[in-house]
């Protein structure tokens, strides 16, 4: 993989190095200003030969940079005679010219354009990233070609995925993202428990088949922080530092699972319980829970003459946990995974007391949206302050990704049939809500502003 | 055989000293009346170092059962206690535990069922939940309840039950009755446990992961239950040889799953279970004396059912009655009432039966009315009609 196409309409196209996230040259693809050469200038004088290509294709209307990619499986490395190219821990695909003897099978090799044959040299060139402070991108005053950062995400997910592929939930699934993400952040040191919902098909099994390699448990959807408490007082007396993490739904975190979730907090039950709201009970078809939207068309808040949708706001669970003091409460959303895997350090840290995450992960069935959408949304919400990003320690709160300056409601309710109903009155009303509730959360936050570790009393 | 000076103690009590004796991991509790005041005693216990116990107080019966259910899933020893509508509001997680097979321990001090409303003792709670999966023993006495802790967990945990037992007692009648029980040497009681000690269960660890609650579609479902059906099995086939080991480490033996009180020769036999049986005993004696032939079969085993043991104390009897404290709606007869005709369906010839409801909310199963039922029963067996059921003080 290297440089390719974004889906339609969007023309951002991340040059990664799968399978593991790495510091990469991020170019905006086909966005170029025409007949600019800054990148391939500043390469060319960086490095002799440019290693980047400027594509100027007035007749098709296409102005864009081209440079290696730096696959993870490269096709010029499988197909050097001589071993010259070799992909490094890095991340970086390497050319060694010493041992390069011109044969130009790597230049026929890739597909992209991001090796060629010089033909000064006689050798082949490709860009190594010039030690991760790429000339291109320091040239670039567009902004079209940018260096971006991702190996601090790579080292906070850095635990293998441990749950098999091929389970049963939607292709697209936001949910099944933040459970991989999470445990990718975590680690093999825990009982992961699930509850009834989409999201358990990742850790019950099915039959005499396991899907994950860690030990779960499969809970009611009225006992998990119960039954955590119980493994994880056991876990303690038996001296495992295995921890106890939840990874399950709304339904049961904010509705018919509350109860033992507020005691296991008011207790300080050593715990991670990490609720994944996809706004309502989505493995039984999408009826409305009390996360749920106002305003938004279920399967129970149907829209007609006599309703337009769910009549309540959402109830705020975070907030709740937040005031059950709990050692540790934050909100995240699967379109901000460094953010996400931030917090669930910190949760995991928080080993004096419960840790509460209530992760944003839209369900694109039940929300009526396109099946690439769920993370596009949650991206949406977070800048529409629809879903504000904020942690809290013991009480004490921060926004850790304020929105200044919110885009238009509509930017997020467009994306999805489950509001699509609403008129202009029924985004004020929504506009109305979602402000309320943000403003409830920055009144927090400067009412008891978050203090670091230490610097008050713990528990 | 070790036992140590008598102690008067109620039956809360003599229970909450039967917990410590198994130096239990986790003791999770939600107060309810009337098994409360066992509660206070093992959060005594711990204050006092006399259990070494972690202890969770939370914020209801489900999550007392589930904590339990985790502690002992983990690989621990747990134990909870609860009674009446408490039970009624852990029953997802009963129905779980018994169905994840994990060794739980629980007390149930006997309590009827809202609506409508009453506090008072009856053994409806307990009959609710017989068809769950755990193990059921009924205690007579307070020394009883105590001995039958140490049982639970020895069956709870052999590898061959695996299953979640309750220890039941009547509400009041024993919870709050003091009587003398000799307390066994802790000596004793780890040797009586030691068997099944060791953690050698498949239990939640990160060093060999394991599925609880594998989703299970299809035929592997039915295996599930036909190896649960197996395990019900090995507890009642356990119980009886157990109470020998019992009787050799501490001087006491019950019977196992079943109690025959006096019933050599008898013409008619009388069946229940709990704290009435001793009354039954009285009534037995008192009768015997004047020379009805009358025996007391006592269910300690409630599930799984002693019907093999019980069709043979059944045979050739002219009468049987059966005094129950709790009602089969629909059946409109007791619940012990039912299970007996079930059992006594295996017989070659018919026995004329008859069932006693009394004791429902508290009220007195006194000696008098039971020797009166005694005596109707008798007069069943001798031909004279009746109705199948019999209310005893109905108002």
């Amino acid at each position: 993989m290297a440089l390719r196409p974004g889906p339609a309409g969007d023309r951002v196209t991340a040059v990664t190095a799968p399978p593991a996230l790495r510091d990469t040259l991020c170019i905006e693809w086909g966005a170029c200003p025409p007949g600019c050469r800054d990148c391939v200038e500043a390469c060319a004088l960086a490095r002799g030969v440019a290693r980047v290509t400027a594509l100027d294709l007035a007749e098709v209307s296409f102005h864009g940079a081209l440079t290696c990619g730096q696959c993870g499986e490269p096709a010029c490395r499988d197909a050097c005679p001589t071993g010259a190219i070799v992909r490094e821990e890095s991340g970086v695909v390497r050319l060694d010219q010493e041992r390069c003897v011109g044969c130009g099978a790597c230049a026929g090799a890739c597909a992209w354009g991001g090796i060629t044959l010089d033909a000064v040299t006689g050798r082949a060139s490709k860009c190594d990233t010039c030690g991760g402070r790429p000339a291109c991108a320091l040239a670039c005053t567009t902004g079209r070609l940018r260096w971006v950062e991702t190996s601090a995400l790579a080292r906070r997910l850095g635990h293998p995925d441990p749950f098999t592929q091929g389970v049963s939930l939607c292709p697209g699934c936001a949910a099944e993202l933040g459970f991989r993400t999470a445990f990718r952040a975590i680690g093999p040191d825990a009982v992961v428990f699930a509850a009834p919902g989409c999201a358990c098909m990742l850790a019950c099994g099915l039959g005499t088949a396991a899907t994950t390699r860690l030990p779960s448990v499969m809970s009611l959807m009225t006992n998990v922080p119960s039954l955590m408490t119980g493994v994880a007082r056991q876990l303690r007396r038996s001296g495992a530092r295995t921890r106890a993490v939840a990874f399950v739904g709304d339904g049961t975190t904010a509705d018919v699972g509350f109860q033992p979730l507020s005691g296991a907090a008011e207790r300080g039950e050593p715990i991670v319980y990490i609720c994944y709201d996809n706004e309502g009970y989505m493995n039984t078809g999408a009826q409305r829970s009390s996360t749920t939207l106002q305003g938004a068309r279920t399967m129970t808040t149907p829209v007609g003459p006599g309703q337009a949708g769910k009549r309540q706001v959402p109830k705020d669970v975070a907030v709740l946990m937040a005031m059950h003091g709990a050692a540790y409460v934050a909100t995240a959303s699967v379109s901000h995974p460094e953010d996400f895997a931030a917090k669930l350090e910190r949760a995991l840290a928080a080993e004096d007391g419960l840790a509460y995450i209530h992760l944003y992960a839209p369900c694109h069935v039940g929300w009526q949206a396109p099946m690439d959408a769920a993370v596009e949304i949650a991206r949406m919400a977070v800048l529409t302050r629809v879903f504000p990003l904020w942690e809290a320690r013991r009480g004490r709160f921060r926004l850790t990704h304020p929105i200044a300056h919110p885009r238009p409601l509509g930017d997020f309710a467009g994306l999805m049939g489950r509001l699509r109903h609403l008129d202009e009155d029924g985004l004020r009303a929504l506009g109305r809500a979602v402000e309320e509730r943000y403003r409830r959360v920055e009144a927090l936050c400067a009412a008891l502003p978050w203090q670091e570790p230490g610097a008050a009393g713990g528990r | 055989m070790t036992t140590t000076a008598l102690r008067v103690m109620d039956g809360n009590k003599a229970a909450a000293v039967g917990v410590i004796l198994c130096r239990p991991d986790l003791v999770a509790s939600y107060p309810i009346s009337p098994q409360t005041p066992l509660l206070e005693a093992l959060y005594r216990a711990r204050a006092e170092g006399r259990l070494e116990a972690d202890t969770v107080e939370v914020e209801g019966e489900n999550s007392a059962l589930s904590a339990a259910i985790g502690a002992a899933a983990a690989g621990g020893r747990a134990f909870t206690a609860t009674s009446s509508m408490g039970l009624m509001f852990m029953y997802d997680a009963y129905l779980f535990a018994s169905g994840q097979r994990v060794p739980v321990v629980m007390t149930v001090a006997t309590r009827e069922q809202s609506a409508p409303h009453t506090v008072s003792s009856g053994q409806q709670d307990i009959m609710m939940v017989k068809d769950g999966g755990w193990v059921q023993l009924i205690a007579e006495s307070c020394q009883e309840i105590l001995d039958s802790i140490l049982v639970a967990y020895r069956l709870a945990e052999d590898p061959r039950v695996q299953l979640p037992v309750n220890v039941s007692y009547d509400g009041y009648y024993l919870s709050h009755l003091s009587e003398p029980v000799a307390v066994p040497e802790q000596g004793a009681v780890d040797r009586f446990l030691a068997p099944v000690g060791g953690g050698k269960r498949p239990v939640l660890s990160a060093a060999a992961p394991l599925t609880f609650g594998a989703f299970i579609v299809g035929d592997l479902y039915a295996g599930y239950r036909y190896k649960h059906c197996q395990a019900m099995q090995a507890a009642l086939d356990l119980a009886d040889g157990l109470d020998g080991e019992f009787l050799a480490a501490f001087g006491r033996e019950y019977g196992g799953s079943l109690e025959a009180y006096r019933v050599e020769d008898a013409e008619i036999l009388m069946v229940a279970m709990g704290s009435h049986s001793g009354t039954l005993k009285v009534a037995v004696d008192r009768l015997r004396d004047e020379g009805v032939a009358v025996g007391l079969a006592r269910v300690r085993m409630f599930r799984p059912f002693p019907r093999a043991r019980l069709a043979a104390l059944l045979r050739g009897r002219r009468a049987v009655g059966v005094v129950d404290r709790s009602v089969s709606f629909g059946w409109n007869a007791g619940h012990l009432f039912v299970d007996v005709k079930a059992a006594a369906a295996d017989l070659e010839a018919r026995v004329p039966m008859v069932n006693f409801i009394g004791g429902l909310a508290g009220t007195d199963l006194r000696r008098e009315m039971l020797e009166a039922a005694v005596r109707t029963t008798l007069a069943r067996g001798r031909g004279e009609p009746g109705p199948e059921v019999v209310w005893l003080n109905l108002e």
